[in-house]
């Protein structure tokens, strides 16, 4: 019992245990990168190749290295932003619930194809890196690449991979997926908004969901529906088979 | 307008508090699972007992949803640390993202497409859902 509550202490201790006004600037600088590269990414048309979070980090990454500040540093002067993100994630449940009268209706017809995307997009992605002979560490990484950032990262930590390193695949496949879905909707004649949904969705967990949206709001609540039970059974599944 | 913010604050203290349990329950108990995800699952249990959605949960969920990408900045600027790891192998990491997801996508999309065409679910489910999804955009 103690033991556990130890390590949640240890895991919330960067919010004292540390100069405050240090903590207050590197929050602010955060929280005003954040807030501008959306305004940019709103002014460019939501362009999934230009999405906050890329510009963010790059503008945040150029900063730290002009300025000298250490990286480990200014990441604990972040910690609030970083323990934000549990309650965040827990929060999924919301929305996860608002779809369930779909699931009920649809039944099996929604879960085929948010399970064919889960299992197909790891398995190529596993199989690419393994061939091409990387660390085992990234191969594991590699496998969480399709469920949304929060999820993977602790499932990344599990079945170990490292989460930092998913957070940044995640990204990036979702940017992906984001940029090429259209493309693929018209090369493979998919008409059933249902269908453009639970396939970006389960494949591009949040930033295809984005996408999904901005073809039409039942497409976004099926992608949706596939980012959230795509993100479950994946993080489910992983730490039985690997952990 | 002090009603809804109030409301807001005590959905996002229900919020933490379950993240604690779960975080709690991962610890003590060793479960195999992200906290995360046990959280999830426990604020979906208490959805379902509760007779009705509290509106404090899912008025504090939306901008914690929508802006979900600040929360994630911390992990993604320490990537700077494994700057490496990427010299290394980016040209793997780079092949591996585009092919599957271009792939699965791809295939993905073609099957739905046979499993769910003609499917529509019934108008009044439709509106409900879609009223939902304009609140969380992110």
């Amino acid at each position: 019992m103690m033991s556990a509550l130890q390590q949640i202490v240890v895991q919330l201790s960067p919010l004292w245990s540390q100069n405050y006004v240090f903590m207050f600037a590197c929050l602010i600088a955060t929280l005003g990168v954040y807030l501008l590269s959306r305004k940019l990414h709103f002014w460019l048309n939501y362009n999934p190749l230009l999405h906050p979070l890329t510009i963010s980090t790059l503008t945040i990454g150029i900063g730290l290295h002009f300025a000298e500040i250490d990286v480990m540093a200014f990441k604990r002067g972040i910690t609030l932003f970083e323990l934000l993100l549990g309650p965040a994630t827990v929060a999924l449940a919301v929305p996860l619930y608002n779809q369930l009268p779909v699931l009920r209706q649809l039944g099996f017809r929604v879960l085929a194809p948010i399970l064919i995307g889960g299992s197909l997009a790891p398995t190529i992605a596993w199989l690419s890196v393994y061939l091409l002979e990387t660390p085992l560490q990234l191969q594991m990484t590699m496998l969480v690449k399709s469920i949304t950032t929060p999820l993977a990262m602790g499932t990344a930590d599990l079945i170990g991979g490292t989460p930092e390193l998913a957070a940044v695949i995640v990204i990036l496949t979702g940017i992906v997926g984001a940029t090429f879905g259209p493309w693929l909707i018209i090369l493979t004649k998919t008409d059933s908004e249902y269908a453009q949904g639970l396939a970006l969705g389960s494949v591009a967990h949040v930033i295809g969901t984005s996408k999904a949206l901005s073809i039409s709001e039942t497409c976004g609540a099926f992608a949706t529906l596939g980012l959230c039970l795509n993100g479950i059974f994946t993080a489910l599944l992983l730490p039985i088979l690997f952990a | 307008m002090i009603k809804s913010s109030v409301r807001g604050i005590c959905g996002f203290a229900i919020l933490c508090c379950i993240y604690f349990i779960s975080l709690f329950l991962f610890h003590y108990f060793g479960i195999p699972l992200p906290p995360a995800l046990i959280g999830i699952f426990l604020l979906l249990i208490l959805f379902l007992l509760l007779p009705k959605v509290p509106v404090a949960i899912t008025q504090s969920a939306r901008p914690l949803l929508a802006h979900m990408g600040l929360f994630l900045l911390p992990a993604l600027i320490s990537v700077l640390l494994y700057g490496d790891l990427f010299k290394q192998y980016y040209v793997a990491l780079m092949i591996a993202v585009l092919l599957s997801t271009l792939v699965s996508l791809g295939i993905t999309l073609w099957l739905s497409q046979r499993i769910l065409s003609g499917v529509k679910i019934s108008s009044q489910i439709n509106q409900s859902i879609i009223n939902e999804c304009k609140n969380n955009d992110e």
